[in-house]
């Protein structure tokens, strides 16, 4: 199929999709989803012919048909979870099932006061116009055609609000599950996530995937943290090989609020993850960190656009890029400081490890700086493990291979440790090991 | 910083090469078709494959759409309200010797500083100085012959030595390369022909001086530098023109091929008018720089000092293909009042033990804008590759902007590539340091951007370094406050 083909079979999809849909939709909405499918129509899938995209090989998505996910029962106890599921102590997890939110297999302890979370259908049915706000935000809008696609056709998602009695040590867990499936489908969660004045939080976001098929995640998320709000977030993109995941998140941060994010993405035929930080108030601080990881026939990209917007903010990144077999590591990070605001500091970091002849990494920091009262840095390498380090530990006795595993556990080690708490950052190490062993 | 209003009052800015030469130019009218080029070619007498390459290079052209991707913005240009060619000479024959040249022309060149008659002339440098669309004069020729070093206008080596340009010509930026140089390719009227025989090595500095006098011209030269075997040349390049309310386009192409163990070094002092405070006037000046290091240990560098031109728009790229080649670029660009510059390198490793640096500074001061955007390719086969890359960018006042656009494409594990970038402004302490030990403000700004630039400057040849320190400091000038 061409991309004009799957377009097609999409735009016939949206309208089956439009018939069936269960919960009568509130007109704004069914007006929001038409207006995004016909802009949709007419942007098509991007090309590399455009900047945002010039990295990006976007066959296994656009040369492939996908089928909208339908709401499907796996079978599974909550107790198979368990492997999956980062909550030893106080917490909440929302399990999504190809999409879907499944509350028979999310729980948690009471929730604390303040705090009110679920499916996003379940949500937009009870209580449409809460949700209108940030729904027809048209400024909030990403502008390709997978934004459009998702807004055209969300079904469900995660919504998550937190209040500022939360214990800071009180972990949410977003579950995205992606199930064996006949037919390749295509998943389009909608996820909105409040943080209010003076909470401080921890959420954690993971994709996996139970069996082999082949599925598309177009997702997109909205990340609000209000006044003094701190929040760490740690999104991890790791649904097999054969994943193909298309996130777009967009966070705006009020004044003095506080963004930890820790991204990782190990794989997937082929991975892009948007990150988009509005710095929007005086004081506002962004700390990303993260880790791309590409092998066989991989593809991992991550786009971050730290946007100043305000006097006195402040953003850091630190990257870690890995390519092995034919993989393929892409990453964009731009800083835009507007014009007129004083006192900002930004600085980024990405290094890059290529460990096989055919491996490929292509780095694309940017700096667009509109005002004079700055101090911006970046700095960006490529390069294979040192040869010296290694000849160093293989005169300790060590094998190559061990050797060489040793480095990476290094390199990758600067963010994977980064974590918190402890369960979470072994629980990240034992499945970077796993994905490094697997064949 | 802190405005200093007595500081920027007390100064202004003055381009002094903004007369005009009043002379008599056989000028084609204004248009672009088929039959400007067949007269372009007709006019310079050139062999029919000449004519051949220039109409396919026009119909590439035609099919072929204006590159909106930079940074830089600019209200659309009308082609068919361009000249395309403009000559000094009423009677389209190019003088044999100085004394048959228009005393004026002479004059101008005196009046910019670089004296035609060889014995006024700068020891140690040749020059061949093309106004508007044709090369006036070059001088030592003489001397250069006696060596086997070919350097002549670009006509004359058409006419004199067909085959050699027949050979290169097109094979580094091929005529449908992009928009602007495939335009380049349909009506370049002159530029530079430089030839450096196996194993000699360039007794002095060669120079091409480029004056655009003509109003509604365009300027289109085309540079063509070949080092034979183990040869070396330095090659200097410098640019005015008069101040004028409108717009004018300067698409040049330059190419430079090195062979086995040639080295070739490239500097710019581009210093077009860069239009007024309020952004009146000013070139447009859209070039396509680049060489290949074809031979193994081949060598090319680029230096650039770009102060002029309202919008720069360049990248002087090496294609590291011989076996241990070496590619550099350093640039100092600076933008001030409405100027606009997007310029950078691309250094693409083709061949084992390949190395290249990049070293820019962009100083953005006014309304400037300034952008490096560079490219570092390591292809598949380029074992062992070798790239580091800084650049720095410092921002004087708060309407300015300055941004980084670096990419960085690595297809092989055996590279290492290396990037850093900072942006800020001149900071505080270095200011109050400066002016503690009883500098004025604007001297101290103009020693810290001095500092600054200093690695660059370094990398120039004598004579030209002076004129570069000059013109930062005159391009600068008001930028206090």
């Amino acid at each position: 199929m061409n991309a004009t083909e799957v377009q097609d079979s999409y735009v016939g999809q949206f309208q089956d999709h439009a018939e069936r849909e269960a919960r009568r939709p509130p007109p704004w909405l069914r007006r929001d989803r038409a207006g995004a499918m016909d802009r949709f129509v007419v942007a098509g899938f991007p090309t590399r012919r455009m900047e945002a995209w010039k990295y990006d090989v976007l066959a296994p998505v656009t040369e492939e048909p996908f089928i909208l996910s339908e709401p499907s029962c796996i079978g599974l106890d909550p107790e198979d979870l368990d492997p999956l599921l980062l909550n030893r102590g106080e917490g909440a997890h929302l399990v999504f099932v190809n999409g879907w939110f499944a509350p028979t297999l999310s729980a948690g302890s009471a929730l604390p006061r303040g705090v009110r979370m679920g499916g996003m259908a379940r949500r937009m049915a009870a209580d449409p116009a809460e949700l209108l706000p940030a729904f027809s935000n048209e400024e909030a809008q990403p502008d390709h055609g997978f934004t459009e696609l998702n807004r055209a056709m969300w079904q469900d998602g995660a919504f998550v609000q937190l209040g500022p009695e939360l214990d800071p040590e009180w972990t949410v867990q977003l579950l995205f599950l992606n199930s064996e499936s006949l037919e390749p489908l295509l998943i389009q969660p909608r996820n909105l996530l409040m943080v209010e004045a003076g909470c401080r939080a921890r959420v954690v976001e993971t994709h996996l995937s139970l069996g082999r098929s082949a599925h598309f995640t177009n997702a997109w998320t909205t990340l609000l943290l209000e006044r003094g709000a701190h929040l760490d977030y740690q999104l991890w993109l790791d649904g097999g090989p054969h994943a193909r995941h298309i996130g777009s998140m967009r966070v705006t941060q009020a004044a003095d609020s506080v963004l930890e994010a820790g991204l990782f993405a190990l794989g997937g035929r082929l991975t892009r993850q948007e990150v988009e930080v509005n710095l929007s108030e005086p004081g506002a601080e962004c700390r990303l960190h993260g880790l791309l990881a590409a092998t066989a026939h991989q593809q991992v990209d991550f786009h971050l656009n730290v946007r100043h917007a305000a006097s006195s903010t402040t953003s850091h990144q630190e990257f870690r890029g890995l390519a092995d077999g034919h993989g393929r590591g892409i990453f964009n990070g731009r800083v835009w400081v507007a014009p007129g605001v004083r006192e900002i500091v930004s600085g980024q970091t990405t290094r890059n490890m290529l460990l096989s002849p055919e491996a490929e990494i292509d780095a694309k920091p940017q700096l667009e700086i509109h005002a004079d009262d700055v101090q911006c840095v970046h700095g960006a390498t490529v390069g294979s493990p040192d040869e010296e380090a290694l000849f160093y530990l293989r005169s300790r006795g060590l094998d190559g291979q061990t050797a060489l595993a040793l480095l990476v556990e290094a390199f990758v080690g600067d963010v994977l440790n980064r974590g918190e708490p402890e369960p979470l950052r072994d629980w990240m190490k034992q499945r970077f090991n796993a994905w490094r062993a697997s064949p | 910083m802190n405005p200093e209003p007595a500081v920027a009052s007390a100064l202004s800015r003055s381009y002094k090469h903004g007369f005009v030469t009043a002379i008599q130019a056989d000028t084609l009218p204004e248009g672009l078709d088929e039959g400007v080029i067949r007269r372009i070619s007709d006019k310079k007498g050139e062999p029919e494959w000449m004519l051949v390459w220039r109409l396919a290079a026009y119909r590439h052209w035609l099919g072929m759409t204006e590159p909106r991707w930079s940074s830089v913005r600019y209200p659309a240009i009308d082609y068919q309200a361009i000249s395309y060619y403009s000559s000094p000479f009423a009677d389209a024959r190019t003088p044999v010797s100085l004394a048959e040249v228009d005393p004026k022309l002479l004059a101008t060149y005196e009046k910019l500083g670089i004296p035609l008659d060889e014995r006024l002339s700068l020891a140690g440098v040749a020059v061949d100085a093309v106004f508007d669309s044709v090369s006036v004069a070059t001088t030592h020729q003489k001397m250069l012959a006696q060596k086997g070093i070919i350097f002549c206008s670009m006509s004359e080596a058409v006419r004199e030595h067909g085959e050699l340009v027949r050979h290169h010509l097109g094979t580094v930026v091929p005529s449908g390369d992009n928009f602007f140089a495939a335009l380049n390719a349909a009506v370049f009227s002159d530029g530079t022909f430089c030839y450096i025989p196996p194993g000699v090595r360039c007794p002095m500095e060669l120079s091409t001086y480029f004056r655009i006098n003509a109003a509604r011209t365009g300027q289109f030269e085309r540079t063509l530098i070949i080092a034979d075997r183990d040869s070396y040349v330095s090659y200097l390049e410098g640019c005015t023109a008069p101040m004028r309310d409108n717009h004018q386009l300067h698409a040049a192409v330059v190419e430079l091929v090195a062979l086995e163990g040639a080295e070739i070094q490239y500097a710019t002092v581009q210093n077009w008018y860069p239009g007024d405070e309020e952004g009146r006037g000013g070139i447009y000046n859209f070039v396509t720089k680049r060489g290949v290091c074809r031979g193994a240990r081949s060598r090319i560098s680029w230096t650039q000092v770009e102060t002029g031109s309202a919008i720069t728009w360049k990248y002087p790229s090496v294609i590291l293909l011989g076996e241990g080649s070496e590619g550099r670029f350093n640039s100092v660009a600076v933008t001030h009042h409405h100027q606009q510059a997007d310029t950078g390198t691309k250094m693409i490793h083709l061949g084992a033990n390949t190395r290249s640096s990049i070293l820019s500074k962009g100083i953005s001061a006014g309304h400037g804008h300034n952008a490096y955007r560079g490219l570092v390719k390591i292809n598949a086969a380029a074992d062992h590759a070798r790239n580091h890359s800084r650049c720095d960018s410092l921002l004087l006042g708060g309407s300015c902007s300055a941004h980084t656009y670096p990419y960085i494409e690595v297809k092989n594990a055996s590279a290492r590539v290396e990037h850093e970038a900072t942006t800020s402004r001149i900071g505080e302490d270095q200011l109050f340091y400066a002016r503690q030990r009883g500098l004025l403000a604007e001297e101290a700004v103009a020693l810290i951007v001095h500092g600054f630039c200093a690695e660059v400057l370094r990398e120039l040849p004598m004579e030209f370094a002076v004129e570069a320190r000059k013109l930062l400091a005159v391009t600068l000038e008001g930028s206090v406050g």
